[in-house]
């Protein structure tokens, strides 16, 4: 047997002892909508606190608008326990910055956070990590997840994506499940169309990280969709190309069902995807406005103005070729523009 | 005698369509529209003769017959001898009261001619000119009977001369109206005259007429009138009416002057049919072909007990058949043809299929809405729909006497809002409350008799007054956080001009416009480029949103959600929780939170809503109250009563003009003042004043009752009775 213990960030053991800095609160509240805590955590935590102490539990509007816990604060010693650690999500953050402002002293128990954590468990780099995005059950909130791996992979970036967890007003929990996150990242990938998720995709899953009954799985889409992950809460990591020391770790550390593959292969930059989309456009276009020149028999500027057109049409290709992808985009939109005028002139549909 | 055809013979006739005429009746408000669409009837062989003048079998709802006033247009199909040849004509008998205008305008696409009912007494009023202005638009030609040519000897004792020189200034003032309205082309054409045969003059009460041609034939002039009234002789009357009879003079100009449908649809489908007319189904239509493709426009929704929903319609293109399937184009769905019936008299006859240029009445199509376009093909454009957005200014609550009879009751609320899409139901969701509302008291009197006559028993609120909230300033930008704190929304606002207001009410603005054509629309009223092209929400009580972010990340993920911010807003305003009216409001600004789990619905609403209400409490918000337009008709003394009255309920006096005996008196009133109209003027004048009302415009409520009203308004609806300020939704930081 072998424990990796992490001893904190603290020069001081006292520090990071919450137990008895809990003891000394005149009010203890404690919330669980950002994040799940366990009832058996709390059972634990209240029998360790005695019966003497109080723990009230709180909803999302009471900490979001936070005006009593700041009142109290002004006189009594007020603790508000979270799951992972406070300052990761942005509503302490806020709540702090509003404590100082009011000259009521805040001190931050920091504990292993469930996004650092969930990274280690993958075995992937921090280093390597992009943007954190939430999906949502929301249809909309899709856009910015797919977007976002869009362009972390772009900057060679891994992509954790955080799940949507709510506690609704009958105290029951709702997790958004690993396949329709999947399900999700496919029809965003039908409306947006940057051509990188597919069933080929390769993704690590991790459900309930640090309970007894945590679960890492990875693999392509088509092995990952309709499995039962059980409850949450779930994360999907979209890995950008891995690092030989991440691929063996994720070999080692997760559940395999497709060897790790590398999901850059099939990313086009943007400007990619608009070159591909406008060179036959255009090409067509000028074609079809010369027919028109020659047959309504106008005068030779137009043809002029015409082979103008195809020559930036040209350059942009070839810009892209060298890599100038910023060059070949504004070429191409210079001879779009030129076309679209000369369509006016010419008065063609 | 009328002769009797059988539907077998009216299937043969309109093979032909030179035999056919589609046209309909409008007048003033009791004018006589409908006796004589009756006497028209009784001479089809639809109903007996003897029956017509009292029987209006029109007005096929028994309360129409109690009221004697029609507040739904049939259809009608006759038949029609002249000179030898056979015509079947399809009749629309419209409404007259200006409530239910809406359902003229759609009767008025199917229809290629009208009559014009007038009162000779009363000549050419304001309803008259309305529904003749919109007929001329749609280029439908006018022909003119002027009713109640008794009355002039009766009531005004005029002798024949007189009576000629007073008809003749009606026609005068008619052609008027033609001279106004009509495209320059069609003007001279489209006046009428006495000598062009295209005027009538009779009573329809006894069921005579005459035009020039049948004056001539028969030997029967004023002359004869004046005797037959003067000395009050039935038996004279009488044989005015076998010399006269009425149907023959309108049915005559109608015949003359009415094109048939497939001369028609030449000049009236590039003015009706927004779509390509050289494209397959434009030449059909263009040519009213048979073998085209099928395109229909329903005017009418009818429910029956046993058949269900009733689509009629105009036919304009294609040979509708049982078993048909059609595409409900702004429905965007498909629906089966069951079965093709025309109507004669109040019954529908099973035909089986019907040829273009006809007007159909289908069973079967259960999604159907009045202003639909049917089509066998996809894809096609429909027509222009005529729109019409109903400001319902009165509710009540209804509720049934016996708490089982619920389904029964919103059966029939169903049933009578298909049939007149101005009443609107909802439930009021704190109180459970049904709500039925309409545009006065009278409609809404109407409505509960249809349900009260289905044997339901019902009881109701007094009525409510609904009003709107809006602004009188500028405001903003200002900035609304959502309840985390990590969304910023800054808007601006501005009232919105009545010009766009009436865009938008009258559907010439609405959000499936293309942004191009929007953005010209809204420039041609001298908005900035940069403000037109921008519009992101347009809600049809006339309230626009409009996003003006330059290059925020997220925005458009966040727009839904946002837009539920604004559609909750404009139901319900920051005053007293009334719909909004004329409000412009500007997305100034987005600060969105990076992670779509803190920017969703749940955040973005709120502030949304936030910043919507806090910015209208910053730009002198106003409570508008329904002004009701009135015209009354009294004798010359009780002018004064009358004004009197009007005045003690914050009315106006605009206008009086005396036509005869009588007076002729223009008004308006606030609608929360009418609920004891009634029983005031009837007491006032001794039952000598009758009028209508019609809903007239929206005006801000005086400064003497403003606040009383917010805070009975809000007490009212739970809520705490004073409104609350700007700095409850606004964010300083
Ligand atoms: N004196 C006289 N009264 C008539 C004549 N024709 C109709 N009336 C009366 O005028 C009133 C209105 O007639 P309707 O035919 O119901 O009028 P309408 O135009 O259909 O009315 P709405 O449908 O309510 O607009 C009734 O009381 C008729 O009896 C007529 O020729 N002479
Ligand atoms: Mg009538």
């Amino acid at each position: 047997m072998l424990y990796l213990i992490g001893a904190g960030i603290y020069d001081n053991f006292e520090m990071c002892d919450s137990v008895s800095i809990l003891k000394d609160c005149d009010r203890i509240y404690i919330e669980r909508f950002t994040s799940p805590i366990s009832d058996h955590f709390i059972q634990i935590l209240k029998s360790t606190l005695g019966s003497g102490k109080k723990i009230e539990f709180v909803k999302r509007w009471f900490v979001e608008d936070g005006r009593q816990i700041l009142d109290e604060s002004k006189t009594l010693n007020v603790g508000l326990v979270s799951y992972g650690d406070p300052t990761m999500a942005t509503t302490f953050t806020e709540l702090r910055i509003r404590a100082i402002k009011n000259d009521i002293v805040v001190k931050v128990i920091h504990a292993a956070s469930g996004i650092t954590s969930l990274v280690g468990e993958s075995g992937l780099q921090i280093y390597k990590m992009g943007k954190i995005v939430t999906m949502m059950e929301e249809r909309q909130s899709a856009i910015s997840v797919y977007t976002t791996i869009f362009n972390n992979l772009n900057l060679n970036c891994h992509t954790v994506i955080l799940t949507e967890y709510r506690q609704d007003e009958n105290e029951s929990v709702f997790f958004l499940k690993p396949n329709d996150v999947i399900s999700k990242l496919l029809d965003a990938e039908k409306d947006i169309k940057y051509e990188f998720v597919s069933e080929d995709s390769f993704l690590i899953i991790l459900s309930r990280i640090g309970t007894d009954s945590q679960r890492i799985v990875s693999g392509k889409i088509r092995s990952l969709f309709g499995i039962d992950y059980g409850n949450g809460p779930h994360a999907i990591i979209f890995p950008s190309k891995l690092h030989f020391t991440e691929e063996d770790a994720v070999l080692n550390l997760t559940e395999i069902l497709d060897a790790p593959s590398d999901n850059t292969v099939v990313i086009k930059s943007i400007s990619e995807h608009m070159i591909n989309r406008y060179e036959p456009m255009i090409r067509n276009e000028i074609k079809q406005i010369r027919e028109s020149i020659i047959s309504k028999k106008k005068e030779n500027i137009q043809l002029e103005m015409l082979e103008n057109a195809e020559l930036y049409l040209d350059d942009a290709i070839q810009f892209f070729r060298q890599g100038k992808k910023e060059l070949a985009v504004l070429s191409i939109g210079y001879a779009d523009g030129l076309v679209d005028s000369m369509k006016q002139m010419l008065e063609i549909e | 005698m009328p002769k009797f055809k059988s539907t077998q013979d009216i299937l043969r006739i309109i093979g032909n369509k030179d035999q056919i005429r589609n046209f309909g009746v409008i007048a003033h408000v009791d004018h006589g529209k409908t006796t004589m669409s009756d006497s028209l009837l009784a001479a089809s062989g639809i109903i007996s003769p003897s029956v017509a003048g009292q029987a209006l079998a029109l007005d096929s709802m028994k309360l129409e017959q109690n009221r004697q006033m029609t507040i739904r247009g049939a259809n009608v199909t006759l038949y029609y001898e002249i000179g030898g040849k056979e015509y079947v004509i399809n009749m629309i008998d419209t409404p007259g009261h200006i409530d239910f205008t809406g359902r003229v305008t759609r009767a008025l696409r199917a229809i290629d001619g009208v009559v014009v009912v007038s009162d000779s007494v009363e000549g050419i009023m304001t309803q008259t000119e309305t529904v003749t202005r919109q007929a001329l638009e749609e280029r439908v030609r006018p022909v003119l009977y002027i009713n109640k040519i008794d009355r002039l000897v009766k009531e005004l004792r005029l002798d024949a001369p007189a009576m000629q020189k007073w008809l003749s200034n009606i026609i005068a003032e008619f052609n008027k109206l033609v001279d106004i309205y009509a495209e320059p082309e069609l003007k001279e054409k489209w006046k009428v005259s006495i000598q062009g045969n295209s005027v009538a003059f009779g009573s329809a009460k006894d069921r005579w007429g005459f035009n020039y041609n049948i004056a001539q034939k028969n030997g029967v002039g004023f002359k004869d009138v004046y005797d037959a009234y003067n000395s009050d002789d039935q038996a004279l009357i009488k044989s005015l009416s076998e010399k006269a009879p009425l149907h023959e003079a309108v049915l005559g100009m109608v015949v003359q002057h009415h094109p048939p449908p497939h001369v028609a649809q030449r000049y009236r489908i590039p003015k009706i049919w927004p779509g390509d007319l050289d494209s397959d189904i434009g030449k059909s239509l263009v040519s009213c072909d048979d073998k085209g493709p099928i395109l229909m426009m329903v005017t009418t929704i009818n429910v029956d007990p046993q058949a269900g929903r009733i689509a009629t319609g105009r036919l304009f293109s294609g040979t509708i058949k049982d078993g048909d399937e059609v595409y409900l184009i702004d429905g965007k769905r498909m629906g089966k043809v069951q079965s093709v019936n025309i109507y004669m008299g109040n019954t529908r006859e099973v035909v089986n299929m019907l040829p273009a240029g006809n007007i159909p009445a289908l069973l079967g199509i259960d999604h159907a809405i009045a202003g639909e376009t049917f089509s066998s093909v996809k894809n096609v454009p429909a027509f222009e729909s005529i729109k019409y957005v109903s400001e319902p200014v009165v509710t009540i609550a209804i509720e049934p006497k016996h708490p089982k009879d619920l389904p029964k009751l919103v059966e029939a609320l169903r049933r009578i809002t298909v049939e007149d899409p101005n009443l609107i139901v909802k439930i009021n969701e704190e109180t459970g409350e049904t709500l039925l509302s309409g545009m006065g008291v009278l409609h809404l009197e109407i409505a509960t008799s249809l349900i009260l006559e289905t044997g339901l028993e019902i009881t109701t609120t007094q009525p409510l007054i609904n009003y709107r909230e809006t602004i009188r300033n500028s405001a903003g930008p200002i900035m609304s956080k959502s309840p985390n704190k990590h969304n910023k929304i800054f808007m601006r606002i501005e009232p919105l001009s009545e010009e766009i207001i009436e865009l938008i009410k009258n559907g010439q603005i609405h959000e499936d416009l293309d942004k191009k054509q929007m953005a010209k629309l809204l420039r041609e009223k001298g908005w900035s480029a940069d403000e037109a092209k921008s519009v992101a929400a347009v809600d049809v009580s006339g309230n626009i949103l409009l996003d003006q972010t330059k290059g925020v990340q997220f925005i458009q993920e966040s727009m839904d959600s946002i837009r539920s911010g604004f559609d909750d807003v404009i139901h319900s305003g920051p005053l007293a929780h009334e719909t909004l009216r004329g409000v412009k409001f500007v997305l100034h600004h987005f600060v969105p939170h990076e992670d779509p789990a803190h920017r969703g619905l749940a955040q973005l609403m709120p502030a949304t809503r936030r910043a919507m209400l806090g910015s209208m409490l910053l730009a002198d918000p106003a409570l508008l109250e329904p002004i009701l337009g009135m015209e009354i008709k009294c004798p010359q003394e009780q002018i004064g009563t009358v004004a009197g009255i009007l005045s003690g309920k914050r009315g106006k006096l605009l206008n009086v003009e005396q036509k005869g005996v009588i007076s002729i008196i223009q008004g308006e009133v606030p609608a929360s003042e009418t609920f004891d109209l009634s029983e005031v003027m009837r007491g006032g004048t001794a039952g000598k004043a009758l009028w209508n009302t019609y809903f007239k415009t929206w005006q801000v409520v005086p400064q003497s009752i403003f606040k009383t009203l917010v805070n009975d308004t809000r007490k009212r609806k739970g809520l705490n009775p004073e409104p609350p300020t700007s700095d409850e939704f606004v964010d300083k930081e």
